[in-house]
């Protein structure tokens, strides 16, 4: 990430300019992590659904 | 009805799919202009061109990660690894990616793909080329793990592997690759899951796959001219999802089982097998299940070592027969 900062303003992006992404990714960031904090806990089927395409998990008939 | 080479089983299986469905593409080292290296895709770059029939660098990596790409955005690729000991090389899309990408997901993205690729020995290849490394694929929840033992199954197999909708493991035997084998005209379809009686018998279960299974039907043969014991040969054909009920109707038929496995012995098919076994049909068991496998040893390039480690059909014989008559 140091690297690609230093990479934007050797490309002439502006020092305000990448403190506004910045900001925008820690704001988005933090609103999906208090997303998740706030959500409910997954229900316990989830825990088998989808490992293969029929929707379960079976392995053997 | 034609007599084609498990090899040659192999080109007409993709070259039905690809030709029933645009969307099915084929891509590996070697595949397209050579033909692959053991000549099991010969013709194929001639009838779908270069679009559908691509040559690949040399990165197994890049292979498998273009494959799961292009099954995510509604192709179905069969992408070739020469030889499956190569999946240590890129075992992370093995593993971690195509499997769990469904799950991870919670089904929102889908990898319908098939990975064909050369396992197992008697080809001299060493330890490195020569491998039978189907339990590596077994374990992983996700993938669905498949090895015929003969053309026609091939076929059918392949076929049934590039129209599922979870992705496959196909493992193509490198020593079968010159067998022949009756094929039916037409297309022909099979479905995965399923194994196969590839002999009724009524004293002893044994289970084998790939390149064990004619050495599993010699044995029978010769248990049954020589020493009067009847063996039921079932060829399990494809290990995830596997066919427990085929598997538990034998042994409850016969009462004793062997498994003859090629993979080394810890951890091989048959030992999760054995223990689905002695789980569910143990007071159907008149004597201990038997693993006949080979010896937990890297594999010798030299031939008389290499014969020696594989499970043999006299093998196969002296130990159901010591097993049947202790």
């Amino acid at each position: 990430m140091k690297l690609y900062r230093e990479r934007l303003l050797q490309f002439g992006i502006g020092e305000k300019a990448i403190l506004d992404i910045e900001a925008d990714v820690k704001r988005t960031v933090d609103a999906a992590t208090e997303a998740c904090k706030a959500a409910p806990m997954p229900p316990l089927d989830i825990l088998t659904t989808d490992v293969y395409a029929d929707g379960g998990f079976a392995w053997r008939n | 009805m034609a007599e084609l080479t498990y090899r040659d089983a192999v080109a007409r299986g993709i070259a039905q799919e690809m030709a029933r469905d645009p969307d099915v593409v084929f891509l590996g080292e070697d595949v397209a202009g050579a033909g692959g290296v053991f000549k099991a895709t010969v013709g194929l770059l001639e009838q779908f061109g270069n679009k559908r029939v691509r040559d690949t660098p040399i990165s197994e990596q890049a292979i498998l990660g273009a494959a799961m790409g292009a099954a995510m955005t509604g192709l179905k690729p069969i992408a070739e690894i020469m030889f499956s000991d190569f999946f240590a090389v890129c075992f992370d899309y093995i593993a971690n990616e195509i499997p769990k990408s469904r799950y991870m997901s919670n089904g929102q993205l889908k990898c319908p793909l098939v990975v064909r690729t050369g396992n197992g020995a008697g080809s001299r290849f060493g330890a490195q080329h020569s491998q039978s490394v189907e339990n590596w694929a077994m374990m992983i929840p996700g993938l669905k793990v498949v090895a015929p033992s003969n053309p026609r199954d091939v076929i059918g197999l392949l076929a049934a592997a590039v129209r599922d909708p979870d992705p496959v493991i196909f493992f193509e035997h490198k020593s079968l690759y010159a067998t022949k084998g009756e094929v039916p005209d037409g297309e022909i379809v099979d479905r995965l899951g399923t194994a196969a009686i590839a002999r009724p018998g009524k004293d002893a279960t044994i289970l084998a796959l790939a390149l064990m299974v004619p050495r599993a039907l010699a044995a029978a043969d010769k248990l049954k001219a020589e020493h009067g014991i009847d063996c039921e040969v079932v060829d399990v054909r494809s290990l995830v999802p596997l066919d427990t009920q085929t598997i538990l109707g034998s042994v409850a038929r016969t009462h004793r089982l062997f498994t003859v496995e090629e993979n080394p012995r810890l951890c091989g098919w048959g030992a999760e097998i054995v223990s689905i076994v002695a789980d569910e049909a143990f007071y159907e068991l008149d004597g201990p299940p038997v693993r006949i496998t080979t010896p937990h040893i890297p594999l010798p390039a030299a031939d008389i070592l290499e014969d020696i480690a594989l499970p043999t059909a006299d093998r196969i014989v002296e130990r159901v027969k010591r097993s049947m008559n202790s």
